[in-house]
């Protein structure tokens, strides 16, 4: 920028040292020829005042007169030698050697006037002093047509140096016009390359700030501090696009646990309200747990081990019935319960059942809900085997596999077609107890809240699989973490 | 300065040097020595003193003094009277002499005046040559001018030829070339008699002597015109009365019926010429005068011997050698 107006500073400044040294040009030819003519004068003056100490020598003879004569021939003699008498063509250089030639003849003259007076040779001394009085007037002749000849080459010298310089000062300030144009064509320029980033700048920052993210990169390659700030807002409306991808995806998650926490909210609400019907629909669990005990402590008063035995059991199923559903449990103590579960059946219906189990030992730790396995068991042999003819099988078995724990409750019953099989776990309405309320139920939990438990609980889709064929029996596979919660 | 205005940093730097550069030339061209032929010292200096320094022919004759002095290394300086003033004149001979030149060229008005001084010159030791009018009786060391002899004879075969050898002819001479004053006059008379002896219907009715340049001339044509009425010819033989007389025939209507024979090549007179006022003009060369002057005293200052009388050649001007004329000096541009 600086540099744009480096020449036309310079030049100004230039065009005023072109004055001043045209001044002191001036100046210097004036001073030339006040210096000349001042010269010129006082030889003129000179020239009188010998004119006059002669006269004053040859009326008076007197000393002082040729003294004072003397004297003055003397300064003009040294103002005559001081004369340029070099011989030159210019008219003016002429004329002045002919003036200190005609000096040299007036004092000449002079001498032999004063000579011849001194001598008393009165003819001699008269024409010498006339002679030297014509020199006088010719010296002054000579001086004035120097003058006039000075004068007119002066004034032809003053105006062409005038006319040289006025033309040279016009030629600068062309120059000064022409520096200027192209300074001013810069700084359009320059503006115009400054404005216009900052203008697309701001238009850009305008269509962002009224959240239109979608602006495509600015990359204004100025070179200067305008490329670096386009460069940082591209950079930032990058990075607040981004941002903005990775906060709607986030809230896309957590928009889903919500509504998975609300299902679960549901459930647990569907749950407590079978308690509920549970607890409306029965006298009071405990009160009937308490007259179980009673009743085995009788059997054992009287000796009747069976009966005892069958009462335990039943308190037993009681007890873990009546513990909350919220409350999770380990493998073992489902399959604790199913045995005691199937045992009372097996008492109470005679030994229709073949129930088999075979459970690896290090999956008996999984962690799952409560009452998983009593309502699948219970809907094997309810649905399965009850509606068979004869006795029927019931294997439970429990393997690792990986870091999960598959157990499958296999039953040979009636079994039923793929369709329904994969809808048993699924509840067309959700209602607070499974629809048939068959007999052999204990509980009021049917497939679907088995179902919806345990996928909770995992937070697996495939926790719970229905595979079954009629004729063929059914297989229901849980797959469970082998600790705790998925 | 970065990418985009990289064009400007060496731009502005070219244009701050141009400018620099095209500043200096200025300020040379204003305030350097102005450019002259710095020629080496002249070798002598001489001092032309003629009369009436107004005049055309004075004008060539410093022409052909310049020509030799730039040609021969001679610084020539040009004094003499506005006008013709015999005793102004001759004071500047006795400055020139008195200022110690190295040379004298000095037209002689009257050679009683002139000869003293011109002797006192050439004793202090500084050559002098006469020109156009000789002084024939001082010490000069040469005359530089045209044969008085030739001029009349020039200005009698003029006269002749114009008047088909029949008129009634008065002469005008300038006062200074009078008999007894001047040198020459005598001369002409005689030169014109030879050159119209062989006419003998051209009478010289009279002589006239004019004195103060074309005045007195144009009071002898009025005289002509109204009292003399027998006069058909009239001679003169200095530009100025050429001119004086022509203008009284132009306006007193006599062109034609009184013919003139003028001297010199005045652009006025070339017109007259040309306008048939006057049938003819004897020239002299004043430039080649004033060349040969100079080289004259060149060789006088230089101690050589020189032919006491340079001749300079006398031609006639008429209307085809006016005609001729307008083409040469459109050539060489030398005569006005």
């Amino acid at each position: 920028m600086l540099l744009a107006f480096l020449p036309a500073i310079l030049v100004m400044a230039l065009c005023s040292l072109f004055s001043y040294a045209a001044s002191m040009l001036y100046l210097r030819e004036t001073d030339r020829i006040i210096a000349g003519s001042t010269f010129l004068a006082g030889l003129v003056e000179n020239v009188d005042r010998v004119a006059v100490s002669l006269e004053g020598y040859l009326v008076t003879r007197r000393f002082e007169s040729l003294n004072a004569y003397l004297q003055a021939s003397y300064e003009l003699r040294g103002k005559a030698r001081g004369i340029d008498r070099s011989r030159s063509y210019d008219e003016g250089s002429i004329m002045l050697e002919d003036l200190g030639n005609l000096i040299d003849s007036y004092l000449a003259s002079c001498d032999a006037s004063m000579n011849a007076r001194r001598q008393r040779d009165i003819p001699s001394y008269i024409a010498s002093y006339r002679e030297a009085g014509k020199i006088g007037a010719w010296i002054d002749r000579d001086i004035d047509r120097y003058n006039r000849h000075q004068l007119g080459e002066q004034s032809v010298r003053y105006s062409r140096l005038s006319s040289r310089i006025a033309a040279a000062q016009l030629a600068a300030l062309l120059l000064i016009a022409v520096i200027s144009i192209l300074d001013l064509g810069f700084v359009v320029l320059t503006s115009r390359r400054m404005t216009g980033p900052i203008m697309r700048l701001a238009e850009l920052a305008d269509r962002v700030s009224q959240g239109d993210f979608d602006v495509g990169p600015m990359r204004e390659a100025t070179g200067d501090e305008i490329e670096t700030l386009s460069g940082s807002i591209d950079r930032m409306v990058a990075n607040m696009r981004s941002y903005l991808v990775e906060l709607r995806e986030k809230s896309a998650l957590q928009e889903k646990l919500k509504e998975e926490e609300m299902r679960s909210l549901k459930m647990a609400g569907l749950l407590r309200e079978a308690e509920l019907h549970a607890l409306q629909s029965q006298i009071n669990p405990h009160f009937i747990f308490n007259t179980i005990n009673a009743g085995v402590q009788l059997a054992m008063f009287e000796n009747a081990s069976r009966t005892g035995r069958f009462m335990d059991e039943l308190a037993r199923l009681l007890r873990y019935n009546l513990r909350s559903l919220d409350e999770d449990v380990e493998l073992r103590d489902e399959l604790d319960n199913a045995r005691n579960y199937l045992s009372i059946l097996g008492t109470r219906f005679g030994d229709r059942v073949d129930y088999r189990e075979s459970v690896d030992e290090d999956a008996l730790d999984a962690a799952m809900p409560r009452m998983i396995l009593q309502p699948v068991l219970e809907n094997a042999y309810i649905h399965g085997i009850g509606q068979r003819d004869g006795a029927g099988a019931i294997e439970v078995a429990a393997r690792r596999e990986g870091p999960l724990v598959v157990v499958t409750i296999r039953d040979d019953g009636v079994g039923m077609s793929p369709p329904k099989a994969a809808a048993i776990l699924e509840a067309a309405v959700p209602g607070p107890v499974s629809s048939p309320r068959a007999a052999g139920h204990t509980t009021g939990i049917g497939m679907p809240n088995v179902a919806s438990r345990l996928r909770l609980f995992t937070g697996r889709e495939d926790a719970i699989a229905v595979e079954s064929e009629e004729g063929r029996g059914t297989t229901v596979t849980i797959r469970l973490d082998r600790r705790g919660r998925g | 300065m970065r990418t985009p205005y990289s064009f400007a940093g060496p731009l502005f730097l070219a244009i701050t040097f141009a400018s620099l550069a095209l500043f200096v030339a200025l300020a040379a061209a204003a305030f350097g020595p102005e450019h002259g032929a710095a020629a080496a010292a002249p070798s002598y200096h001489f001092a032309v003193i003629t009369d009436n320094e107004a005049d055309h022919a004075r004008a060539a004759l410093r022409r052909g003094c310049l020509r030799a002095g730039s040609e021969y290394g001679v610084a020539i300086e040009f004094f003499g009277p506005r006008f013709t003033d015999n005793e102004s004149q001759l004071s500047w001979l006795e400055t020139a002499v008195a200022a110690k030149v190295d040379g004298i060229a000095v037209q002689v008005p009257d050679q009683a005046l002139f000869a003293p001084v011109i002797d006192r010159a050439v004793e202090r030791g500084i050559p002098v040559v006469t020109v156009e009018d000789d002084a024939k009786d001082s010490r000069r060391g040469a005359f530089v001018g045209a044969s008085n002899f030739a001029i009349g004879s020039r200005a009698g075969a003029l006269a002749a030829s114009a008047s088909g050898g029949r008129s009634r002819i008065v002469q005008i001479i300038p006062e200074e070339l009078a008999p007894g004053r001047g040198i020459s006059s005598d001369l002409e008379l005689s030169g014109f008699r030879e050159a119209v002896k062989a006419s003998p219907g051209m009478r010289i009715d009279s002589v006239l002597y004019s004195r103060l340049g074309i005045f007195s001339a144009e009071e002898a044509a009025q005289d002509i015109v109204f009292n003399r009425p027998s006069i058909d010819l009239i001679v003169c033989y200095s530009a100025s009365d050429t001119i004086g007389v022509a203008q009284v025939l132009v306006d007193y209507n006599r062109v034609g019926r009184i013919l003139v024979v003028g001297f010199g090549d005045d652009p006025e007179i070339a017109r007259y010429v040309e306008k048939g006022v006057v049938a003819g003009s004897v020239v002299v060369d004043a430039d080649d005068m004033g060349y040969r002057a100079v080289a004259t005293l060149v060789s006088l200052a230089k101690g050589q011997r020189a032919s006491s009388f340079v001749e300079i050649g006398v031609r006639s001007l008429d209307r085809a050698a006016v005609e001729a004329g307008r083409d040469l000096s459109g050539s060489d541009g030398k005569s006005p």
